[in-house]
């Protein structure tokens, strides 16, 4: 950080991104207090523990794996070349770590690395860990009530870790071999994080099976009411607001665009393509509006499907954020929410699937949606600042949706939930089900409660 | 390994400082133990809960035996 510029460019962007990541903490809140509310009272602390956990596991596995992965898979398997070094992202290089970007101790690293990376890794790194969160937390809404916790942890950090780390380097990165060879495009991570994690969701829902009662002898569906519709309202609340950081996150604040001539700064996307906070504060807002409508057309007003649309038109629309007039951004909200809505009552009816919380519509279809969407809609764009990468198109952006959903999001969820339901550790006995996850908890609180009346009325003469 | 502090004085140039953490070197050593950590972790909660439901499981259809043979007519209707 040798000129003023530089270091005003670095530094910002470190507080930038470290805002950001305060910002996305409240997605996780959102979607705990979400996954609670629609929990029936006897399992809300087990939800609450299932879901609260997944921070640290899916940390250990991100800080470990992830990372490094996210920068060493940017070539795919073979496509574009081998493994990426990436020194910096190592668990144990030095730049993980508290570093002032002076000589770097390690031969593997080179001065052009600590003082890039001394700024900028962490928060970097949490930025993205806060989005492996995310894709934790879809799985968790959906497969609340009977799922067991170790099974449950293992497989969100197989996605939070893995898999959505190897399609955010392979779709999601400047130089990622689908963005060189498909002119994937990707923006606000419609199907890096959403469509993969809806598809993970969807695999994990057809090894598990429904929730005891949920489908009458007939097939159709019950309703299972929620215990607290206002811990989901303000859940949904809290995880519009976290998707203000996520939005930001996906953006480079500073960045020089005119690379030849003189300086140009402007925010870029992760393509380094540039794009503005102003241009894309307009598109989400509209998304959000195109979604809600929608929403509550579709619903005939139910409040949990409302919000869940305004969610699911950001969704949708995020994919193409970047460069929409935000009518586009409107009208492809309100089109992914209603063919989600739609798709989702009809998956339900037809495989018995029992999503509790509309995650894989709201998440899974609008992702695809959002990105096939894109392909049309951005058709001819370029999906990178460097030369020779395929421009945007359609079936760049359906294969990578197919690839993205099924391949990275489905299959290795399937394969290894199957694997935990052989083995008998994916989902609880049915006696615990129809006693609830805290039905022991709730036994000592009704005991605690009933010995402290007798004490008190003991000593109250 | 080092175990002298990693910085002994702030009045040097900070061009010239890398790794503010002491112990520098012994990352791999404690990554490797972090992760054993986790991984004990891991296995403790696979088998802890597999018991414990095991144990709940038992226990509650115990409670429903109990209560067939106390209320017989309730149960068979």
């Amino acid at each position: 950080m040798g000129s003023e510029l530089s270091a005003l460019t670095v530094i910002f962007t470190e507080f930038y991104y470290w805002v950001t990541v305060v910002f996305m903490f409240l997605i996780h809140v959102g979607f705990c207090l979400y996954e609670v509310g629609v929990s029936r009272e006897r399992n809300k602390l087990n939800t609450l523990m299932k879901n609260s956990m997944l921070i640290p596991t899916i940390t250990i596995g991100f800080f470990f794996v992830g990372w490094w992965l996210y920068f060493a898979a940017q070539n795919g398997p073979g496509i574009t070349g081998g493994l990426k070094s990436a020194a910096w992202s190592e668990p144990w290089s030095e730049l993980m770590a508290p570093h002032l970007g002076g000589s770097p101790e390690s031969n593997d690293l080179s001065l052009d690395d600590t003082a890039t990376w001394s700024r900028l890794n962490g928060v970097f790194w949490a930025a993205f860990l806060l989005f492996s969160w995310t894709a934790g937390s879809i799985l968790s809404g959906a497969v609340i009530e009977r799922i067991r916790s170790a099974a449950f942890w293992t497989l969100a950090m197989l996605v939070g870790c893995i898999t959505w780390v190897i399609a955010a380097a392979w779709g999601w990165s400047d130089t990622g071999w689908m963005v060189q060879k498909l002119g994937y495009h990707d923006a606000y991570a419609s199907g890096v994080i959403h469509a993969l994690a809806g598809g993970s969701a969807l695999a994990i829902l057809f090894q598990l099976g429904p929730r005891i009662g949920r489908f009458r002898e007939d097939g159709s569906p019950r309703v299972f009411p929620a215990h607290n519709t206002w811990m989901i309202i303000i859940g949904m609340f809290l995880i519009y607001t976290g998707f203000w950081g996520f939005y930001a996150a996906c953006n480079v604040p500073i960045f020089d665009i005119n690379a030849d001539g003189s300086p140009f700064f402007s925010a870029v996307t992760i393509y380094l393509t540039p794009t503005t906070l102003s241009g894309i504060t307009f598109n989400f807002i509209m998304a959000l509006t195109g979604g809600l409508l929608i929403g509550y057309m579709v619903s005939k007003g139910d409040p949990f499907w409302t919000f869940q649309g305004g969610l699911g038109g950001i969704i949708t629309a995020s994919a193409g954020n970047d460069l929409y007039h935000p009518t586009h951004a409107f009208f492809v909200a309100v089109f992914g929410v209603w063919i989600a809505y739609k798709l989702h009552y009809w998956v339900e009816r037809k495989f018995k699937l029992d999503d509790a919380v509309g995650a894989v519509a709201i998440h899974g279809y609008c992702g695809f949606i959002g990105l096939v969407a894109a392909g049309f809609i951005l058709w001819g764009y370029p999906s990178s600042m460097n030369d020779g990468y395929a421009s945007i198109n359609p079936v760049g952006q359906t294969l990578g949706a197919l690839l993205i959903f099924f391949g990275l999001g489905f299959i290795p969820c399937y394969v290894f939930a199957g694997l935990f339901r052989r083995l008998g550790l994916l989902r609880i006995p049915m006696e615990i089900e129809l006693a609830g996850l805290d039905h022991r908890i709730i036994r000592s609180e009704d005991e605690d409660r009933t010995e402290l009346a007798d004490f008190e009325e003991t000593i109250n003469y | 390994m080092n175990f002298t502090p990693t910085i002994e004085a702030w009045s040097r140039n900070p061009q010239d400082t890398g790794p503010l953490y002491p112990f520098v070197g012994t990352e791999l050593f404690l990554s490797v133990l972090c992760l054993i950590f986790f991984l004990i972790f891991m296995v403790w909660k696979f088998r802890s809960e597999r018991n414990t439901y095991d144990h709940q499981a038992s226990s509650l259809r115990n409670d429903v035996r109990d209560k067939a043979e106390d209320f017989p007519s309730h149960f068979d209707a």
